[in-house]
């Protein structure tokens, strides 16, 4: 039996994560520590509420009505979510295809667990902060050659489509330019789907 | 709070239009509520175990339930109020749509209220742990943390008598480990803010696997295959210790897996908090043959 520590479950989120109505599950556990992490409480495993995939099963089946109507899901989160590769199995097989499962990642794990959860994710938000390996190291504290690695054998092993791409502007760590730069990198990948937002630090 | 109501008005939309496709007779009438709303109340709540019920009514008289794919941006236009509010997904930022790419391009940043991207508040945090202690032991039995859970199947790394590593990285939850697991007197962890990793990285670990295996020549002349689940610990040196197999298929491929396993050289240790840790790891290792299935 597997377990995880859960640290927010958001219900009822329309079009954020996908296609239809969604519920966020956030875990605790990351392997990054960006300057301006807004979940710091994250980045402490010990934290939240201790689940087991049945648990959280019984608590989200609530909204399986507006799933089912919507092509909607559950979107893993955090934290890392592809830290709890046994967990998101389990929880699957549980809840079936029927329910979407979106992943809102790094891509900071070993290619093997991304080869191990690919088959049960119908779409990945794949946070890339920047594709500059010195401004990523800067603000994430970690090289992004894994994420690279990764994100490459999701775009050669599956249909582009399913992936999402986030572009921060960082203050004081990237530029427009470098952002510019990041998306035709990622372009050039096979990357389709580019969400380019902006932190706003407060 | 402007959003709760709006998201209220979306999923009634929603349970009208299940109600409908189904032939159920639901009457909604209008929330005249004017407090604080979170998009749901417990009459939001009724109306979905009142259709949950009808929809298991019909199918037990083999009815099946209809969904024929409900567009929210369609039920967004049904519900007369302003598109949605994007929210966010857990992460670091407070988001604010790039003037030239939108998440979605057709909402308006006339009805983003200010506080709409503060992921705080918008995660309903669980209760600290308050899960029964009987649950805990129920969910935490040392046992059943040593079982391992899926695993990767790569075609091109089976030929005849060839072994296919198998390989899973992750693991289960720490408090356990922390807990429970100790050995030599110091703690285990299953999950590390930073896993431990062969040198060189996965592939690497393939390639020493594939090239270091021998398929016993008593067990392939017999025809026996099978995945052998091998658990060890990767040192706060690197070096690796306490080899066992957790899951065997056959005695001859059991050493063997174990002995390729006890010959790896010194991984990078796990790190958890800026410091080494030991870390328990489990690897699947498949032995197969060319014109044997599973």
């Amino acid at each position: 039996m597997t377990t995880a520590k859960i640290f927010g479950i958001g219900r009822h989120r329309l079009t954020v994560d996908g296609e239809g109505v969604t519920t966020l599950v956030a875990f605790t556990g990351c392997p990054l520590r960006c300057k301006y992490c807004l979940n710091k409480q994250s980045w402490e495993l010990e934290r939240g509420r201790l689940y087991t995939p049945e648990l959280l099963f019984e608590e989200v089946k609530i909204d399986q009505l507006y799933f089912l109507a919507t092509h909607g899901g559950i979107t893993f989160g955090g934290g890392e979510p592809l830290l709890q590769l046994p967990f998101i199995q389990a929880f699957s097989d549980l809840c079936g295809r029927q329910w979407q499962i979106v992943v809102e990642t790094s891509l900071h794990v070993p290619l093997a667990t991304v080869q191990a959860i690919d088959p049960i994710v119908d779409g990945y938000i794949i946070d890339i902060k920047d594709m500059n390996p010195e401004i990523y190291e800067a603000y994430t504290g970690k090289a992004n050659n894994i994420v690279l690695e990764n994100l490459q054998w999701l775009l050669q092993n599956g249909d582009p489509n399913r992936i999402k791409v986030r572009i921060p502007h960082i203050p004081d760590f990237n530029s427009d330019d470098d952002v510019e730069r990041s998306k035709e990198q990622l372009a050039a990948m096979g990357v389709e789907n580019f969400d380019i937002f902006q932190y706003i630090i407060r | 709070m402007a959003k709760g109501k709006q998201t209220c008005k979306i999923l009634k939309e929603i349970r009208k239009q299940i109600a409908a496709e189904n032939d159920i007779d639901l009457v909604v009438s209008e929330c005249t509520y004017q407090g604080d709303c979170l998009g749901t109340c417990p009459k939001c709540e009724a109306e979905v175990r009142y259709l949950e019920r009808e929809l298991e009514k019909r199918q037990r008289m083999g009815k099946a339930a209809v969904f024929a794919g409900m567009s929210l941006g369609t039920l967004f236009a049904a519900s007369s109020c302003n598109h949605p509010v994007p929210e966010p997904l857990a992460g670091e930022v407070m988001h604010t749509p790039d003037s030239t790419e939108m998440p979605n391009d057709s909402i308006s940043n006339d009805s983003i209220p200010s506080d709409a991207y503060l992921l705080e508040g918008d995660v309903l945090a669980p209760e600290p742990d308050t899960m029964k202690a009987e649950e805990k032991k129920a969910a935490c039995k040392k046992d059943e943390l040593l079982e391992i859970v899926g695993g990767i199947e790569e075609e091109e790394w089976v030929t005849e008598g060839f072994v296919e590593p198998n390989f899973d990285g992750a693991a289960e939850d720490e408090d356990l480990v922390e807990s429970n697991d100790t050995l030599d007197g110091d703690e285990i962890y299953q999950i590390v803010e930073e896993m431990p990793a062969f040198p060189g990285g996965v592939a690497k670990l393939f390639e020493f696997i594939s090239k270091n295996i021998h398929y016993p020549q008593e067990a392939k002349e017999k025809g026996i295959q099978g995945r052998v689940f091998i658990g060890f610990i990767v040192e706060k040196d690197g070096s690796i210790s306490n080899v066992r197999n957790l899951r065997g298929v056959d005695s001859e491929l059991d050493a063997e897996a174990i002995r390729v396993v006890e010959s790896m050289p010194r991984w990078k240790p796990g790190m958890h908090r800026g410091e080494p840790v030991r870390v328990s790891y489990q690897i699947p290792i498949v032995f197969k043959l060319e014109d044997k299935q599973d």
